[in-house]
């Protein structure tokens, strides 16, 4: 834990404007990129940013125990994904026979408009943050919370697919945990924000292998 | 003396974890999870106000206030009653998942939502009783999928829905304990009063965020969307409750009426339109829930103490009729070997789940001489003399669902089309397969359908019920 802790007081130095770009990276491997490896790693970069930015309105520890609790989720998901690509190896269905031959990083015919999405996300939270600050937080924090929410809700209505519309609403949540903390920095709120996010996450991978089943049912 | 309030949230909590042990043997678990929510719902409703309960020679008070973690849970009257009808609604569900959920998660995580929902009902502040509900939220998605093979469009959206209604809730809090320093500033004001309406509005599924509301009826298992429907939506609206007791200048926005009224019309009219057309039983009982959550919310809009005891009755009888409908669907499914689509016919495999789900639809439809009826009716007595046009629009909404349920009952009583080459018609074809409805389940469905009539021949229970908890919400003047 103080090693953890020391490792986040070194990086201190990024927990301005360089976490703000570093979200907007995470941001850009959730919304552009269909690999759920890449997700996982999405999800936790999100976090580690996050947590970045948590120091500088609540106490390191409780930071760094939400980074903690962040990187459960991103594991879990990573562990939701593996199993869901397993699912769909171990059967292919009917005329998705070269789905196997289908290169690594293909991009979706929909990646034109995520790209536009994701290029619109940091002018639509820069328009918020100025129109509507919001004053209990440092001006940068308020651009990550407006970029996470507005990101959130592009992933959630970008897909109906539990995983991918998961994500996004863990993105909004993360988006909302940041603002939140500086406004309620008590232990108990932080506990409880980290339960219902966890369980968020839970529910949602429930959801995409109900989902994935679902499929396998009809196939 | 034991901090009783304390134990009473435990309780469910705790037999969840046992019946999530024993949820191998579904019908020990869903009796013992409605013969658990049964005592603690009576013990709530029955006990004195300040008698001391003694269990083992330990004395046990309900009303003592409790710290926990230096936040004070209080059990006021009205919550206990809230309370009390969270636990006893819960009992008839858990009571009808015992012969017609497939699911074995409803049991054990049924009870420990009905914890949760307890904590919203007692925390101060507000702030944790939006963190409690989210949580439960996120607990709900699980039984309401717990089926193979099912969409998970349902869980999803209901989960998508309550984590936006998350930060209005919570902002809010921080808006008025900023106003509270600075009066002068009302742009905090009118930012929380917005900031609530739209979380409530979420989360109660009122057009335009009802979305959710439909979906979870179709996708989801029926008891347990029953479930969502009646005992959280309860939760839900006892929360607004207590919001509107705690934040009294709410209630008094020169708006009030009007917007309330504009919303809660234009939902049941959405709900009344849409429930007309579908096909899915699920969808159309989401649908009228839909037109009930609506009239509900007119009803509270009326800005009176009867007008809260009209939009209680509502919520008091809803469950009567989401759990009568949710059981006959899913009997019915169970004579489809589980499958959603209910095929032409069925009905007449099926004759008491047809009955259940027709009775059931219809007392939330509020016909009459069913239990949903009574509180419909004093509150388009206290409309229509007022507005007229929009006492109308209310009931003609209430027919939507109706005819909805109609056309779903022809359809499910219309001889099964002959297979083609055949003399006989595809039912008979099938007959020596065909999976028929339990005896114990006919048993119960017919002991529910006969409760839901007899109260709606003789409301006055439901409807003191109802009035005496209005009574103890002081919101506004009789």
């Amino acid at each position: 834990m103080t090693t953890l802790l020391e490792i986040i007081e070194r990086l201190s130095f990024l927990a301005a404007l360089p976490s703000v770009a570093g979200l907007f990276v995470a941001l850009a491997l959730l919304l552009v990129l269909q690999r759920w490896q890449v997700h996982a790693v999405g999800m936790a970069l999100l976090y580690f940013f996050s947590a970045l930015l948590h120091t500088r309105v609540i106490r390191p520890e409780v930071a760094l125990v939400k980074l903690l609790i962040g990187w459960m989720i991103a594991f879990t998901l990573y562990l939701t994904g593996r199993h869901l690509d397993g699912l769909r190896g171990a059967r292919p269905a009917a005329g998705e026979a070269d789905a196997v031959e289908r290169p690594r990083f293909q991009l979706a015919a929909d990646t034109p408009l995520r790209v536009l999405i994701l290029l619109v996300t940091p002018l639509i939270a820069q328009a918020g943050a100025l129109r509507f600050p919001l004053t209990p937080v440092p001006p940068d924090i308020g651009l990550a919370c407006y970029l996470l929410g507005m990101g959130g809700l592009f992933l959630m209505g970008l897909s109906e697919d539990p995983f991918r519309s998961g994500l996004g609403l863990l993105t909004f949540l993360a988006g909302f945990d940041l603002l939140f903390s500086a406004l309620e920095p008590s232990l108990v709120v932080a506990g409880l924000m980290g339960a219902a996010g966890f369980l968020i996450a839970l529910a949602v991978t429930f959801l995409a292998v109900t989902h994935a089943a679902q499929w396998e049912v009809r196939r | 003396m034991s901090a009783g309030l304390l134990l009473l949230l435990l309780v469910p909590m705790v037999i969840g974890g046992l019946t999530y042990v024993l949820r191998s043997w579904r019908s020990v678990a869903a009796l013992l999870a409605a013969g658990v929510t049964l005592a603690l719902g009576i013990l709530l409703l029955l006990l004195p106000v300040d008698q001391l309960l003694v269990i083992g020679g330990r004395e046990i008070s309900l009303q003592d206030p409790v710290t926990v973690l230096g936040r004070e849970l209080v059990l006021d009257y009205a919550g206990r009653l809230a309370m009390g009808y969270l636990f006893l609604s819960s009992s008839v569900l858990f009571l009808l998942a015992w012969r017609f959920e497939r699911g074995d998660l409803f049991a054990p995580l049924g009870l420990a939502i009905l914890s949760l929902l307890g904590g919203v009902l007692v925390v101060r502040p507000l702030v944790y009783a939006a963190l409690l509900l989210q949580i439960a939220a996120a607990l709900a998605v699980f039984p309401l999928h717990a089926e193979e093979g099912g969409s998970a469009r349902g869980g999803l959206r209901y989960l998508t829905f309550y984590t936006l209604a998350l930060p209005g809730l919570l902002i809010s809090h921080w808006l008025l304990e900023m106003y509270a320093v600075s009066p002068d500033q009302l742009g905090y004001l009118n930012a929380a009063t917005a900031l609530i309406a739209l979380s409530f509005a979420l989360m109660l599924g009122l057009f335009p965020f009802h979305a959710w509301v439909p979906t979870v009826g179709s996708d989801g298992g029926p008891l347990v969307a029953a479930f969502l429907f009646s005992v959280t939506g309860a939760g839900v609206w006892f929360l607004l409750l207590h919001y509107l007791q705690a934040y009294p200048w709410l209630s008094m926005h020169e708006q009030w009426r009007t917007t309330l009224g504009t919303v809660g019309m234009v939902t049941a009219i959405a709900g009344g339109l849409l429930g007309m057309t579908r096909r899915r039983a699920g969808a159309l009982m989401g649908y009228a829930v839909m037109v009930d959550t609506g009239l509900t919310v007119v009803a509270l809009g009326l800005g009176t103490q009867t007008g809260v005891g009209l939009a209680t009755a509502l919520v008091l009888a809803r469950t009567a009729g989401v759990g009568l409908m949710a059981a006959g669907i899913a009997g019915l499914r169970e004579c489809n070997d589980g499958s959603t689509d209910l095929p032409d016919g069925l009905g007449r495999r099926a004759p008491w789940s047809t009955a259940a789900l027709f009775v059931g639809g219809l007392s939330l439809a509020g016909f009459p001489f069913t239990l949903g009826f009574a509180a419909r009716w004093g509150l388009l007595a206290r409309v229509l003399p007022g507005d007229p046009a929009m006492g109308l629009v209310l009931l003609l909404s209430s027919f939507g669902p109706a005819v909805g349920l109609f056309r779903l009952l022809g359809r499910l009583l219309r001889a099964p089309r002959r297979m083609r080459g055949s003399e006989k018609p595809a039912e008979a074809e099938e007959e020596p397969q065909a999976v028929r409805e339990s005896p114990v389940g006919v048993v119960l469905l017919i002991l529910f359908v006969a409760v839901t009539l007899t109260l709606g021949l003789y409301p006055q229970p439901v409807a003191a019920a109802a009035a005496r908890l209005a009574s103890y919400l002081t919101l506004f003047s009789p």
